[in-house]
């Protein structure tokens, strides 16, 4: 569907360095960390800013030298970008009366879509008085409205309190159904409920990419790992990758030799299970407990359900 | 304990009462010239009823005017590509846009004067039949060059006070670069531009040491009461500045409540 070749681009204090990616018609994530270039990977689809060097495909067709409003994709930036001096009507309008469709079909399409995403009692507010999760719901309809060919979504969900976050990422999982989607995030939980495909995005270069369950499971290098939250434990001279939940504690022991021993030196009660903190000879790692025998200051014994050995 | 809460309403107390005098103080000083005039206007029938009072008091408006929708129309591409573009020397580019706000009066007149006759520019305009020594033109000219940094320099900072964001989606929604500009950008930024007409006009309706020099007439009606005074004395020339106080205040007055209506509206 989209493909760049050889992209570069030097944005504000950003830089994207020779980027080569095929992207299918799944949901697309583009993860990585704050200042990774993902914004600048997506403006770039969108037309909002042109690449230094590289081609961009649509279809393959090349669209490099094509300017945004003629390439109808949607996109929603991380603060929505919704225009304050117009009603939520009126912002979700605007690209309609831009291509110039009859009234009749704008208000039929303006009434599809804030019914699909229940916003259709928000039409006549102002965006200023919206909460996040209804301004987000907005600036989708806005893209959405159009039925554009793709929609690009940069963090959807960083502005969100925990509610108005699932709320989005199901009604994302819907809209993913209907057209293809690539949405950047820095949240690995994120990228693993909604992504069918992750591209992993680090200091302007694509890291990793392919399907979600192979990237997760299988990190390409302590970052990456690192990243998607699993432990990084060096032992007899190998480096392991451990996610916590991974991870077997037990009481000391001092009749059982083959297993690592370490101390426990924090511990947070989620009520139904623990949080563990727990410090090995030159590291310290997380885990997952669910008894209630365990104290700060104890001594444990660790073994791994599952690892990864990272290549470097 | 006590003693502490004391001392502390004290310290409050003192800075208070400075700050409240301070500020008392200056308001009195801009205040007071303005309600004495107003108090003690002098024979106002007479100099309503001078035709050449009236006639000056035209010209100064006209002239703030038309030099303020040419800021407006001329002001507002360059405070926008300041805003959003960087680019080699920009910094100077700002440097020179500010500097007819710092250079005294009569030093305006005599570069505008000398761009007139002593460049190849003036040459072109005069074979052009563009006059603009001591007619109406001249003084919109030397009102423009006066009052423009103030325009360029509020757009400006309303330009960069917009999200990008807005203006990159606008675009993605199908809507060009101009079209963008004309329905997102500058609407946005109207509150400013409101600002910066009013202080371009305000600029421009004051001014007098560069207008003696480029354009002597018509009289604005800065020169004329600049005129009865050097002539006549106090007496003549308080009238007229009496008329000019009102009709300014008239006129800022109208444009705030414009600007209020406005913003309380958004």
């Amino acid at each position: 569907m989209i493909e760049l070749k050889n992209i570069s681009k030097i944005w504000k204090e950003f830089q994207l360095k020779n980027v080569n990616l095929k992207l299918s018609e799944d949901y697309t994530i583009l993860l990585g960390p704050s200042g990774a270039g993902k914004s600048i990977i997506i403006k770039c689809i969108a037309g909002i800013l042109k690449p230094n060097s590289g081609r961009i495909y649509y279809n393959g067709e090349d669209i490099t030298d094509i300017p945004p409003e003629k390439r109808n994709f949607g996109y929603v930036p991380q603060n929505y970008g919704l225009f304050p001096h117009m009603t939520v009507y009126k912002n979700i309008d605007y690209g309609l009366k831009l291509k110039k469709f009859g009234k009749l079909e704008r208000e039929k399409r303006i009434k599809e879509i804030s019914e699909f995403l229940n916003i259709d009692k928000l039409l006549s507010r102002n965006p200023t008085t919206l909460s996040g999760g209804e301004q987000q719901r907005v600036a989708i309809a806005r893209a959405l409205v159009l039925h554009p060919k793709i929609l690009l979504l940069d963090e959807p969900t960083s502005a969100l309190d925990i509610h108005n976050k699932e709320t989005i990422i199901n009604e994302l999982k819907k809209i993913g159904e209907l057209l293809p989607i690539i949405h950047i995030t820095h949240d690995f939980l994120e990228a693993k409920m909604l992504g069918k495909n992750i591209v992993f995005v680090s200091n302007g270069e694509i890291v990793d990419y392919g399907d979600k369950e192979e990237i997760f499971n299988n990190p390409k290098n302590e970052k990456i790992a690192k990243f998607f939250g699993y432990n990084i434990i060096k032992y007899n001279g190998k480096l392991y990758g451990v996610e916590p939940h991974n991870i077997i504690v037990k009481k000391y022991n001092s009749n059982i030799k083959d297993e690592l021993a370490g101390e426990i030196t924090g511990m947070y009660d989620f009520g139904h299970y623990k949080k563990l903190i727990i410090s090995l000879n030159d590291s310290t790692i997380k885990s997952i407990y669910y008894g209630d025998d365990l104290n700060i200051g104890d001594k444990v014994l660790i073994s791994f359900k599952k690892y990864v050995v990272l290549n470097d | 304990m006590f003693k502490d809460t004391f001392n502390k309403n004290m310290v409050n107390y003192w800075f208070m009462a400075s700050f409240l005098i301070i500020s008392v103080m200056i308001f009195l000083f801009i205040f007071i010239p303005i309600i004495t005039m107003l108090l003690n206007p002098g024979d106002i029938s007479t100099a309503i009823a001078d035709k050449e009072v009236i006639n000056s008091l035209l010209v100064s408006l006209k002239a703030a005017f038309t030099a303020t929708v040419i800021a407006l129309i001329f002001g507002v591409p360059l405070s926008y590509i300041l805003s959003r573009y960087e680019f080699l020397g920009k910094n100077i580019v700002e440097a020179i846009i500010d500097i007819p706000m710092a250079i005294p009066h009569s030093v305006t007149g005599i570069m505008i004067l000398t761009v007139i006759y002593g460049t190849p520019i003036g040459t072109v305009l005069k074979n052009y039949g563009v006059m603009i020594v001591d007619n109406f033109w001249g003084i919109v000219v030397v009102m423009l060059y006066v009052g423009i940094p103030f325009m360029i320099n509020t757009a400006k900072n309303g330009f960069s006070m917009i999200d990008e964001e807005l203006e990159n989606v606008s675009r993605t929604l199908g809507a060009s670069q101009i079209k963008t500009f004309f329905n997102i950008s500058l609407p946005l930024i109207k509150n400013n531009l409101i600002s910066g007409s009013i202080l371009t006009f305000a600029r421009g309706i004051s001014e007098v040491g560069a207008i003696l020099i480029v354009a002597y007439f018509p009289k604005t009606a800065p020169v004329l009461i600049l005129d009865r005074f050097n002539e006549y004395g106090l007496s003549a020339s308080k009238p007229i500045a009496v008329i000019m106080i009102v009709v300014s205040i008239l006129l800022f007055a109208t444009l705030r409540i414009f600007q209020y209506k406005n913003n309380r509206d958004s």
